[in-house]
């Protein structure tokens, strides 16, 4: 095994055990300190080099920016959550032939549409919508979120209020309650 | 032309397929002439004639035309002509006897311009897309657009912009666009630096088409903001850009412009493109009810379109009379319909249009009506109604689609009373509107009127000429006085 890619997954899982203790302080040094080790793999966008570790690369830095997303909710800061989903959308969109699909991709997906909607920028928010296909938009963490851009349209306001009781993922909350703030 | 006469020697008319196929070639012929006199004057005009000649003459390639025109043009054995002739089928043999005949009169061309090479690539390529063998037709366009890179010349951009395009087409129609939009993106980058604008153009279009194949409504906009504009040099391409500029306009929610652009692609559009001008239509349809706009009738019934246009007849009719029920079946029954024109999402939006204007329905038939009632005629259909239909009606209000109150004690919407609209001072601003409306229109047409340049300056003096300046200058200034006075 590549003595780079060990090195990262050791501080990964460094990384998650101070995420599991909900010790975000820790968890940031640390996730900066693993975007820096990630800029040394060449397989990454988006030069996307045929690398012998290249599915395992990308496999991780993946997981990492995923965990990135989830902390920046975690954390209630929304520019490094803008900062983090750029940063791992080009593993969903171009390296979606490379990589099996993520299981998180569609609550990081879902999440990103509430942050627009939470930040009114509807224009983004359908502009996203488009690139999913009908199949994601069964899913419930991505239903949830273009039911709740229509109840807002046509000014369903309670029900809004009370899909915060049906969100999907304990990370959706914290948009929730930004919403019901909007809202009254 | 004397090789033309010994070619007519040649042939035997009895044989009417023959014929047609050694008058193609004979045509093809000509056209190679013309290339060859324009890459040698340098003339790009007596090209692009060549090009439209070579469509007109598209449904009439045969194998064996083309491979004998190869022969013709290209030097055989070179490394253009073997790999060209390996993408045409052989004729029989024929054919195949004339046009060797023919070209052996023919003394071989000492050196071979570049337009003509290209040129040979362009009309194989027509060819296989015709035949439909797009695989080919890939392998064709890929080496010619090789070929291209190394070519820089003015008097090509005419034929390259028409190979780029082909080149998409051939990529697109065997479904991995997403492959060549490097390329797409270095050719641009090169025609730019080339001031090649016919290119740009094209490239431009090809490279928000395959944008948005993939639905990347994001970066088409980028890149088209960023892209330099400049005067339209071919009204298709143009018509394509707007097309774009408004789909994408449309899905950022900026339907005003949207609008503008989509119907001004549907009428610039030629006649003859009857697909696109009904997918024009389609986002026109779409984007004007978005904006709580009506489109008229005619638009739907218009020649060769009603059939397409059905399923976004319904839609229409749905939105106008304010029914959700039948605005949810129309959605079902044409579900497909609009998965395929990729509407589907845009019509999920309407639905918010379609409570506006229910609601204003009733707000103009009842003064009085309870907020349960409001749930029952919306056809809400959720487990609280009554909620729902409040929180409607209180922003509905809010954003001013309704002119109502909410008496939230007695849980009833009091629509106010219209009362007498000619003792409000609504009638004059309406004619304000409508007077000012004209004065500019009668301003822009005096603006816009031309004078041939020479009539009258024999006539005149020069004193005369001045009086007359300063009349119109008073009538002018007269005119804006009034225009002052009036408001």
């Amino acid at each position: 095994m590549d003595p780079q890619l060990t090195e990262v997954s050791q501080q990964f899982e460094r990384f998650k055990a101070a995420f599991v203790r909900k010790d975000y302080n820790s968890c940031s040094d640390l996730l900066s300190q693993l975007k820096v080790l990630l800029t040394k793999f060449r397989s990454l966008p988006p030069l996307f080099e045929n690398t012998p570790y290249a599915a395992q690369e990308l496999t991780i830095a993946r997981d990492i920016y995923e965990h990135a997303v989830v902390l920046s909710v975690k954390t209630e800061d929304q520019d490094a959550f803008e900062r983090d989903f750029f940063q791992l959308k080009p593993y969903y969109v171009d390296a979606r032939n490379r990589l099996p699909a993520s299981p998180q991709e569609n609550l990081i997906l879902g999440l990103n549409l509430l942050r627009l909607l939470v930040q009114n920028r509807i224009a983004e928010f359908h502009t996203e919508l488009e690139l999913l296909s009908s199949a994601t938009l069964e899913n419930p963490c991505i239903k949830h979120a273009v039911e709740l851009e229509q109840s807002f349209m046509e000014g369903a306001y309670n029900r809004v209020l009370s899909a915060r009781q049906t969100a999907p993922d304990a990370t959706y909350v914290y948009f929730m309650d930004l919403l019901a703030k909007t809202i009254r | 032309m004397t090789q033309d006469v010994e070619m007519k020697d040649n042939q035997t008319p009895s044989q009417s397929i023959i014929s047609s196929t050694t008058s193609t070639m004979q045509l093809l012929k000509e056209i190679a002439a013309l290339i060859d006199t324009g890459s040698y004057t340098k003339e790009v005009r007596r090209i692009a004639r060549a090009v439209r000649l070579t469509i007109g003459l598209r449904r009439k390639l045969t194998g064996s035309v083309l491979s004998s025109f190869l022969d013709f043009a290209l030097v055989p054995g070179s490394e253009a002509h073997s790999r060209l002739s390996s993408f045409v089928p052989k004729g029989d043999e024929h054919d195949m006897e004339v046009d060797t005949a023919s070209s052996a009169t023919q003394a071989p061309l000492k050196h071979l311009p570049a337009e003509l090479e290209i040129y040979c690539y362009f009309i194989v390529l027509l060819f296989l897309i015709d035949q439909k063998k797009y695989n080919e037709a890939k392998e064709c366009s890929s080496a010619s657009i090789a070929r291209l890179k190394n070519v820089n010349r003015r008097t090509i951009d005419v034929i390259a912009s028409r190979l780029y395009f082909y080149y998409s087409l051939s990529y697109e129609q065997t479904g991995d666009l997403a492959e060549i939009r490097g390329n797409l993106l270095a050719l641009h980058h090169s025609a730019t630096l080339r001031h090649d604008e016919l290119g740009q153009e094209t490239l431009l279009n090809l490279l928000l088409r395959n944008y948005l194949h993939y639905n990347l409504y994001d970066q088409a906009e980028k890149l088209r903001s960023k892209a330099p504009r400049f005067e339209a040099h071919s009204n298709q391409q143009f018509c394509r850009y707007l097309f774009y500029l408004g789909k994408i306009r449309t899905i950022q929610l900026e339907y005003t412009d949207a609008k503008e652009s989509l119907l001004q692609a549907a009428r610039k559009a030629p006649i003859a493109a009857l697909g696109f001008r009904i997918q024009c239509n389609k986002w026109a349809i779409l984007v004007r009810l978005l904006l709580g706009e009506i489109p008229e009738r005619s638009i739907f019934t218009q020649k060769g379109m009603e059939k397409a246009l059905r399923p976004y007849f319904e839609l229409t009719n749905a939105v106008r009379i304010g029914d959700l029920e039948l605005f949810r079946t129309v959605q079902e029954k044409f579900s497909d319909t609009f998965a395929q024109d990729r509407t589907h999402n845009l019509i999920v939006r309407l639905r918010h249009n379609v409570i506006r204007t229910g609601l204003r329905n009733i707000s103009i038939s009842y003064s009085r009506i309870s907020l349960p009632d409001v749930a029952k005629k919306l056809r809400l259909n959720s487990e609280n109604p009554v909620a729902d239909a409040e929180s409607i009606v209180a922003k509905a209000i809010r954003d001013g689609a309704i002119d109502a109150t909410i008496d939230h004690k007695n849980g009833c919407m009091v629509s106010k009373e219209t009362g007498d609209i000619y003792s409000t001072n609504e009638p004059q601003t309406a004619f304000n509107s409508r007077i000012a409306f004209c004065l500019n229109m009668h301003n822009e047409a005096v603006r816009a009127l031309r004078f041939p340049p020479n009539t009258h300056k024999e006539k005149e003096s020069d004193e005369k000429r001045r009086e007359r300046k300063q009349q119109e200058e008073e009538l002018a200034k007269h005119m804006a006085e009034e225009d002052d006075d009036d408001f």
